[in-house]
């Protein structure tokens, strides 16, 4: 990949990787640094991924470094996460059902988040999904269904997001 | 809500339709499934409204992730390279033009006629034998001395008297005319030693002095005079004993060997020899090239002070 490619990658992906790593951290800070290091380690590699690949390594590469948890381990306080996620969705449109699910997203676990953000945001198949997590196809399958399973429950009772 | 129960095979089927799983025939017959039962509707509007669409987010600081290509990298650094080296040659112009211009070049030009008869007429020293020896050559040396001993005079009183006098010649006046008179007077008393040489008195007198020329060989037996060998830069070696005349020096130097310099005394003496020959007059040279041509890193670039005699006076990576 060359350089202009990877410039390139970075106009196509970095938003993208941004808001994958915001929906997931629900920290604006964190997101901007996992963007950051996933394109640092991209421009370190660029000799060896090619440009196709680019956004599957950079997701990929996003994800373990949330996974690796140096900032996921971190404990939020109420008044820190309230501060940096209201930047994160000033730009969203929340109404009714959405906001709903933007909060029930939260309530489910972390690969399951993962994968249906990843389904919904950007369009990934199974397969995509599993080179990304780590997965196989049919155990992405599951976590999604498990999780709108999940996602379903909340949005018709949403007394349970109180 | 009970009533709206459905089985999990039936969830699982909603949610193969809502993925895009199924086929075009099992498509239709689960939609008319839904329509018809309350319960599979209910539960498939709900999944329905799990599926999200992509919000809009932007990364702010998208622009500084972005790299330069490399073609301007390089076209960055050879520039920086050229202004440092012409940095560096604007640094060394004044000493140059101290060294050339002040009366330091009254010494240069002693010391360049010195290093002449030392180096280049030591090779015609054969002819010092009283047998063949044409005193006019001899003669012509010490004019030539003298004469440059007049001129540099002149231009001392000349550089005295003009405006242009460099401050750092004012403050090292002191110190470079006590240096030009020991040094005027070694030159008069060694080229009255070759005017007078015969071969052996030659040896004789060198032995005694032990400081003209550093590394001396002499072949009395053959009759061939004295050899004077140029010693190499950073090597001087001013330690030959004149306490034992009867040996030849080159025999003393084999009996008493200068010790081994160490890295810090090497590197002294390459201090003192490169400052010596830029006081002499000589250019200092700067050198710059690429040390690492790795195309996944940025070019190293080394940079380095040389003489014309190839003295490194500095060296360093960038």
């Amino acid at each position: 990949m060359t350089a202009s490619e990877y410039n390139k990658c970075v106009d196509l992906h970095s938003h993208a990787i941004f808001r994958f790593a915001i929906k997931k951290l629900r920290n604006t800070d964190d997101a901007k640094e996992i963007v950051q290091i996933s394109f640092e380690k991209l421009w370190m590699k660029h000799q060896v991924v090619a440009f196709d690949t680019a956004k599957s390594y950079l997701f990929t590469t996003a994800y373990h470094s949330m996974v690796d948890g140096w900032r996921s381990q971190k404990t939020t306080t109420g008044l820190e996460y309230a501060s940096n996620t209201v930047e994160a969705e000033s730009n969203d449109e929340y109404t009714g059902t959405m906001e709903v699910i933007e909060k029930a997203l939260q309530r489910i676990s972390d690969i399951q988040r993962t994968v249906i953000l990843l389904r919904d945001y950007e369009g990934y198949s199974y397969d995509e999904i599993g080179e990304i997590t780590g997965l196989n196809a049919a155990q992405v399958k599951i976590n999604i269904f498990r999780g709108r399973q999940a996602l379903k429950e909340i949005i018709g009772n949403p007394s349970n997001l109180i | 809500m009970k009533q709206f129960e459905i089985t999990e095979a039936q969830e699982w089927q909603l949610f193969e339709l809502l993925e895009g799983n199924l086929s075009a025939d099992k498509s239709a017959l689960l939609h008319q499934e839904i329509e018809a039962q309350p319960a599979l509707a209910y539960h498939y509007n709900l999944l329905k409204q799990t599926y999200s669409s992509a919000p809009e987010i932007h990364f702010p600081e998208a622009q500084s992730l972005k790299k330069q290509p490399r073609n301007k990298q390089v076209y960055l650094w050879t520039s920086t390279a050229v202004a440092a080296a012409i940095a560096i040659l604007l640094l060394w112009k004044p000493i140059s033009t101290f060294t050339n211009n002040s009366t330091l070049g009254a010494e240069n030009k002693i010391g360049r006629v010195f290093e002449k008869s030392k180096l280049n007429e030591g090779l015609e020293m054969p002819s010092l034998n009283p047998d063949n020896a044409p005193k006019e050559e001899s003669e012509r040396s010490a004019n030539t001395i003298s004469s440059a001993k007049t001129q540099s005079t002149k231009n001392l009183a000349g550089n005295l008297t003009t405006e242009k006098t460099h401050p750092l010649i004012t403050a090292t006046n002191d110190f470079r005319s006590q240096r030009k008179d020991s040094q005027q007077s070694n030159i008069v008393a060694k080229i009255e030693i070759v005017k007078n040489a015969t071969s052996a008195s030659f040896a004789q007198h060198l032995a005694d002095q032990g400081s003209i020329g550093d590394a001396l060989q002499f072949n009395n037996g053959e009759n061939q005079g004295p050899q004077i060998l140029p010693t190499p830069f950073g090597q001087n070696q001013n330690n030959v004993s004149g306490t034992e005349s009867t040996s030849s020096p080159k025999a003393k130097l084999a009996k008493n060997p200068s010790p081994r310099k160490t890295g810090l005394a090497l590197a002294k003496s390459f201090y003192n020899d490169g400052k010596t020959m830029i006081q002499n007059g000589h250019v200092p040279h700067v050198n710059i090239k690429t040390i690492n041509k790795s195309h996944s890193l940025l070019p190293t670039i080394q940079m380095g002070v040389r003489l014309e005699n190839n003295v490194i006076m500095a060296s360093f990576n960038q």
